[in-house]
Parts: structure tokens; C-alpha cells; sequence
């Protein structure tokens, strides 16, 4: 049961309110205390999970934004006022490479934070213990534009305690009955993100255009012969842009994005996987193989032929008029905003459902329970898929419920996910082993035969391994509380039970 | 979900205590967490001031995951819940003598809170009876406190042949409780009991008066007195669970 939000009249005291919570038991007020949460963007809570606060500071001096990065001093740099409207939207240079070092990541979040006080009034029974919790909150948002807080409205939040969940209720009502008080349809986070962000279309388009524009950035990044992470970020970008899309509203024009995105995926796939491919092969022959010779050296070149081959059909897709057209398009179907998700469009077609994270999370289920070793890896394969979606759609959304318990949730479907990925690789690599055993034959030179066995050995080994693993992961995500918590709060019901 | 039961033949060993705080460091590290206390002396619903008292006593526990849920009380600390002791548990052995499949009663009964829960610790009444055999079945490893003395030891050896007999138990996790370093005969033990039973947990719970003061201050040690080396060494046990549990080494 969530807490229950109520709008008290102004000026509401906590000892008032404690004597007014008097008449319905024992009470005892702790002392003030403060709080502080950050709230934000939910591309990964990357900052978040390296416990890193931002924080725009006005002082006579002028504006600085300040981070304290974990065992590591605190940072704060002067910055010309009026500060930028998003973090993401930070110019180049000094500050903005900073701050990327200390976050480890090239594409920067949107942050938003509510801070305030609190005062905790606790209703307790004969043993002393808390029966309900009510607090007085009063808070300001600090968002992108944190420089000028927003005061946001002070809420009386009645914290039911699991097992007394009817009190809660009797206090809530009985508040909500006295002149002046009135039940909130919204938590802080929800009003900040609302007088800050705009409505949740506008978010997720804001979303899809600031993830166009990490894809674009990444892209010009791209070089066979530079760092690989680039393409990886590039198509991690590319997914979440074609999770978020499917939660637009059907259209010619979104339609005709949607298959670019996916032969875009297809492309640049090719390329990721030998990347990954080519780093792995040569990690192995130099730590595991037993072969040695001139084997190891002409399957290191014959991989690296077939990835540059994928990167130069990669550079073309990239080059071309149809990847032009895809981003075009895209921004076109996002100003375009039309009907709301899931209702019809303007012909009167019937509408693509979006996505819906209650339903991904049960077809994962399904496509998980019961896959064993002696599986093929294409049951695998599907059920990445399918948690791909469900995470990216979950980051999207809007970050309601127990942040904690969110990042838990996004936790498990990340470990999942890493089994998974390992897996695809090694089938991957199987069928490009088998495919250089074709390709040379018998031209191929002496140990060249024998140094391939023992790769695709090793290869299989890793499979076995890594289904064997992946039956206790799975079953953690199953029994994940803290999914169905997430799922719950998003879709707010018990549809992922 | 990870099903841990503090268990042993013998009384007063520690059991109650060894739950309630491990229960409380698993909530702190961030794990959902429900302490079943099944002994109805209460003591561990005792420690977290909750009433020892269950709407319908054991029948009302067995009707279903909605009633189960029904009766679990949210403790003063976050991610831990409680589902308090009744004096009906007495009964706990004639009601599911009557059921079918009686041993596995316990665990089809925790099964749903699966969806729920990361961690449920059991506190168990000392004995070895119907429901001790449902115990183990339903849970993934047996913490055994043992006070270094040869009675408690006696135990666990009576204790590890039930088990092997039944050949569908838990995982057994013994650890030394209640250790008072000055007494040769402690020391005795605990040098010889791991040569015989290597599983006994390498962390040594210390007799110390904090433990009585849990009764008092109705909280976990670690709470009210964090600094205190009582409070290090039930850290240091949940440590090695924690990792045993993750690493799913049973």
C-alpha cells in the first residue's frame, strides 16, 4: 500500500498535527530531519549507483555545479549564469569532460532533485512499536534549472505500516474530513517532474530526441580501428530509441521508422558481434590455446577481414540516404505528436497496442521457465530479447514507487541479461568457427584445424557453464520482489502477478 | 527466495537471537526480508514489539497465500517484516498430521512469498518433531548455534543422523554461540568440532550482556548497539551466510 498524500492548509505545525493525531492514539514526535532525494532521468540511475549527487549552487559569487564522486574529493566549478536548462545540454569542454570522467559515461542524464525537511509523527500501541508513521514534508524541487528552486506544496504523507494498513486509512480519512485539507493526486517527485518536465509525452519524446542525439554523437564516434565501445553505446542508444518508439502511437510515418530502426539493428549488429568476436578469439588463443603457429595468426586475420568487411557495410548503412531519411523521419513522427499511446490514429486504424512492461515481464517468464542446457540457444536468444525490451521500457518510465527497489529490480534484469549476452556471444562464436573451418578447408595451414576444435572446446565448455548458471539467475528474476514492486507501480495494478 | 532456519534440538542455544539479528542485517543490506518466528514462546516477535498473537491461530495460517499475507506485520525497520508467534503453534504438529503430505506442509505454505520476500528466516522451537521435519524440507540451510559444550554438540550429531536418515534435508550451517574464550572447555571444542564437522561457520558468536539487553531494548543488536563486538560478529556471520546464499554453496 502506498503512502497517502494529503495537501494540509497552510502553516500546518507538526506538533499541531501531532496533537490533532493525539485523539486517535499515542503518539511520538521525532525530531525534524532532513531529507534529500534525487530524482533522476531513469537512463540507468548510473548516477545514482555510483552515489553521485549533482548539485547547482547559487552564491553571490556566481553559479557553480558541485559533485562529491565517492571516496574522491569534492568537485565544484564555477559556471556562467544563468546555468543550462539540462545537464545533458552542457557545452562542450572542461566542465562537461569532468563531469563525464567522474560519471564513466559518455552520455550525461537529466537530473532533477526535491529536497526539503520532514518531521515524523509516529503512532504507537502499549509495546511501543509503530503502528503508522505520519510526516510533514515541505520541499522544493531542484531540477536542471536548480538555481531558482521551485517550492513545491507541503504534503502530509500517512505511511501505513504492513498488517495495520486500516489505520492508515482511518487517519487519512479522518485528516481529509477537517476543514482546509484536501487528498493529493500526486507525490512531490510526480508534481516536480510535472512543473519541470512537462507531460509524460512530452517526456518520452524529450527522451527519444536526447537518445537520437547520444546515437548521433556515438555514430560519429565509430571506427573499426578506434574504441569499440562506441558502436556498443551507438546500439545500445538504437535499442532503447526502438523500445520507447514502440510506445508511440501507430502511424504511416512511425511505422516506416520502425523497420529502419530494425534493418539499422541488423546492420550495426554484424559489426558489434565481431567486434566482440575478434577481442574474445584473440584473448583466447593468447590465454587458453594449447595450439600454436601460424594458425593462431591467420584465424586472428581471417577475423579481422570478415569484421572490417562489416564495418565497411556498416560506414555505407551509416552513409546512406536511408539512414538520412530515418533520423528525419524520426524527429518528424516526434513533433508530429497525434493521438496519445493506444489510441487510434487519425484514419481511424486500428491502433499498435504499446508496449506493456506487465506483458513483457509474463512472456519472459514463459519463454524462461523451463529452458535447460539442452536447449537451443535460439530460446535463449528470444528471451534476451524480451527482457531487453522490459528493461529499457522500465528506465523510461516514470520512476514511481521505492527508487531502491527500482534500482534492485533493474539490478536483476541487468545480471540476467549479462548471462545472456555471454550466451549469445558464445553461440556467435560457434558459428563463426565453423564458418572459418569452411572457408579455408584445405588450404588452410598446419595446427589450423586443431586450434579451431579446441576453440569451439572451450566455446562449448563456457555454454554449458553459462546455461547451468543461468537457471539460478533466472529463478532470482522470477522471485524478484523488487520487479514486481516496479511492475506494480508502473502499471498500477497487479498485473505482473 | 532464500528460506534460512535458526534450529536446534537444544534450548536456549541462541536461536532466537542468531534469527532476529540476521534477519535485520539481511533487511539492512537491502533484502526484503520476513522473520517467521514458529516458536510460541514468542521471543523474536518479543524483540521487534510486535504482540504474540495470530488471528486464527495455525489454521489461520494455512488457508491460503492471502490469508498468510494477511497476518505478516511490518516491523519498525525497513524491509523487514514479521509474522509473529502464536500460542496456537503449539498445534503446529496435530494440524498438519491431518493433511496430506504432512512434511512438506511448511514449505508449500511459504512457497507464494516467494514473489514477496528475498530472505524468510524461521525461528524454530527446540525439538524434533513433525514440525521440525517440515522445517526441513522447507528450508535451503539449518543455522545450528552451538554452544561449545559437548550436550550441544551431542545435538548436532543427533541431529546430522536425522538428517541423513530423512536424505532430503537442508544444508546444515553450525556456528558457535554463546563462546566464552575464557573456559578451556570451550575453547576445547571448538578447536576439535570442526575435524568431525567441517560446515561449522569459522564466525564465533561471543557471550557477551548485549544479548540480554535485546530483551530490554526490544531491537536487534545491531540497531542499539552497532559499535558493540557482539554486533561485529552477528555482521561477520551474515557476511558468511550472505556469501553462502549468494554463491547458492549448500
Amino acid at each position: 500500500m502506498k503512502p497517502l498524500e494529503l495537501i494540509p492548509p497552510p502553516d500546518t505545525s507538526a506538533d499541531r498535527l501531532a496533537d490533532r493525531l493525539g485523539a486517535l492514539g499515542r503518539v511520538r514526535l521525532e525530531a525534524a530531519r532532513r531529507v534529500r532525494s534525487t530524482l533522476l532521468d531513469r537512463q540507468d540511475g548510473i548516477l545514482r549507483e555510483q552515489g553521485i549527487t549533482l548539485e547547482w549552487q547559487a552564491t553571490p559569487e556566481g553559479h557553480r555545479l558541485a559533485w562529491r564522486d565517492g571516496p574522491r574529493n569534492p568537485v565544484s566549478i564555477p559556471f556562467a549564469a544563468p546555468p543550462p536548462l539540462h545537464v545533458v545540454q552542457l557545452p562542450e569542454g572542461i566542465l562537461r569532460r569532468r563531469l563525464q570522467i567522474s560519471v564513466g559515461h559518455g552520455d550525461l542524464v537529466e537530473v532533477a532533485s526535491v529536497r526539503g525537511s520532514s518531521c515524523r509523527i509516529r503512532l504507537i500501541d502499549r509495546e511501543e512499536k509503530t503502528l503508522c508513521s505520519v510526516s510533514v514534508e515541505r520541499a522544493s524541487a531542484m531540477g536542471p534549472n536548480g538555481a531558482r528552486p521551485l517550492r513545491l506544496q507541503d504534503r502530509v504523507c500517512v505511511i501505513p505500516v504492513k498488517g495495520y494498513e486500516g489505520l492508515a486509512k482511518r487517519i487519512a480519512a479522518h485528516l481529509a474530513e477537517q476543514p482546509g485539507w484536501k487528498v493529493s493526486p500526486e507525490s512531490h517527485y510526480e508534481e516536480a517532474m510535472r512543473r519541470m518536465g512537462g507531460d509524460a509525452r512530452s517526456r518520452l519524446n524529450a527522451r527519444i530526441s536526447d537518445l537520437l542525439r547520444s546515437m548521433e554523437h556515438h555514430r560519429r564516434a565509430i571506427d573499426p580501428r578506434g574504441d569499440p565501445e562506441e558502436l556498443h553505446d551507438f546500439r545500445v542508444c538504437l535499442r532503447r530509441v526502438r523500445t520507447l518508439f514502440a510506445q508511440i502511437e501507430p502511424s504511416a510515418a512511425s511505422s516506416a521508422v520502425a523497420l529502419d530502426l530494425k534493418w539499422l539493428g541488423q546492420v550495426s549488429g554484424t559489426a558489434r558481434d565481431l567486434d566482440v568476436q575478434a577481442e574474445d578469439v584473440r584473448r583466447t588463443l593468447r590465454e587458453r590455446c594449447t595450439h600454436d603457429g601460424p594458425a593462431h595468426a591467420r584465424i586472428e586475420e581471417l577475423i579481422d577481414e570478415h569484421r572490417h568487411e562489416a564495418h565497411r557495410g556498416l560506414a555505407d548503412a551509416l552513409a546512406s540516404r536511408r539512414y538520412a531519411r530515418l533520423l528525419h523521419a524520426a524527429r518528424d513522427a516526434l513533433r508530429n505528436e497525434g493521438p496519445q499511446p493506444g489510441e487510434p490514429d487519425g484514419d481511424g486504424a486500428p491502433a499498435r497496442p504499446p508496449l506493456s512492461a506487465a506483458k513483457l515481464y509474463r512472456k519472459a517468464l514463459r519463454q524462461g521457465r523451463g529452458l535447460g542446457p539442452r536447449d537451443p540457444d535460439e530460446r535463449f536468444h528470444r528471451l534476451r530479447k524480451t527482457l531487453k525490451k522490459l528493461r529499457y521500457l522500465l528506465e523510461a518510465g516514470p520512476a514511481r514507487g521505492d527508487a531502491r527497489r527500482g534500482d534492485d529490480a533493474l539490478k536483476s534484469l541487468k545480471g540476467m541479461q549479462t548471462i545472456l549476452g555471454d550466451l549469445n556471444d558464445v553461440s556467435v562464436q560457434r558459428e563463426l568457427l565453423e564458418w572459418l573451418r569452411r572457408e579455408l578447408g584445405d588450404e588452410a595451414p598446419a595446427g589450423f584445424h586443431g586450434c579451431v576444435d579446441e576453440l569451439v572446446a572451450l566455446a562449448e565448455d563456457r555454454r554449458r557453464a553459462l546455461k547451468t548458471d543461468f537457471a539460478r539467475h533466472f529463478g532470482n528474476l522470477a522471485s524478484s520482489a523488487a520487479l514486481r514492486g516496479l511492475l506494480e507501480a508502473e502499471t498500477g495494478s497487479k498485473a505482473a502477478s | 527466495m532464500t528460506i534460512i532456519a535458526a534450529f536446534s534440538i537444544k534450548g536456549g542455544v541462541g536461536k532466537s537471537t542468531a534469527a532476529a539479528n540476521l534477519a535485520y542485517l539481511a533487511a539492512r543490506a537491502g533484502k526484503a526480508t520476513l522473520l517467521f518466528d514458529l516458536d510460541p514462546q514468542g521471543a523474536a516477535s518479543y524483540f521487534f514489539r510486535i504482540r504474540p498473537k495470530v488471528k486464527g491461530g495455525v489454521e489461520g495460517l494455512l488457508g491460503g497465500e492471502q490469508r498468510l499475507q494477511k497476518r505478516i506485520k511490518g516491523s519498525d525497520f525497513e524491509n523487514l517484516d514479521l509474522l509473529p508467534a502464536d500460542l496456537s503453534y503449539r498445534h503446529f504438529d496435530l494440524a498438519f498430521d491431518d493433511m496430506k503430505k504432512r512434511r512438506s506442509r511448511l514449505r508449500k505454505m511459504l512457497s507464494p512469498l516467494g514473489a514477496h520476500y528475498d530472505f524468510v528466516f524461521l525461528d524454530c522451537p527446540p525439538n524434533l518433531t513433525l514440525l521440525a521435519e517440515n522445517v526441513f524440507r522447507a528450508a535451503d540451510a539449518l543455522l545450528v548455534p552451538l554452544i561449545p559444550t559437548p550436550l550441544s554438540v551431542r545435538t548436532l550429531e543427533q541431529l546430522h543422523a536425522f538428517l541423513d536418515e530423512d536424505g532430503k534435508g537442508p544444508k546444515l550451517l553450525p556456528f558457535f554461540s554463546m563462546v566464552d574464550a575464557r573456559k578451556k572447555l570451550h575453547r576445547q571444542v571448538m578447536e576439535s568440532l570442526p575435524q568431525s564437522f567441517p560446515e561449522v561457520l569459522a564466525t564465533r558468536i561471543p557471550y557477551l550482556v548485549q544479548a540480554e539487553w535485546m530483551a530490554t531494548e526490544r531491537a536487534p543488536i545491531n540497531s542499539f548497539a552497532p559499535r558493540s563486538r557482539l554486533a561485529a560478529a552477528f555482521e561477520e556471520l551474515w557476511a558468511e551466510v550472505a556469501a553462502r546464499c549468494e554463491a547458492r554453496w549448500w
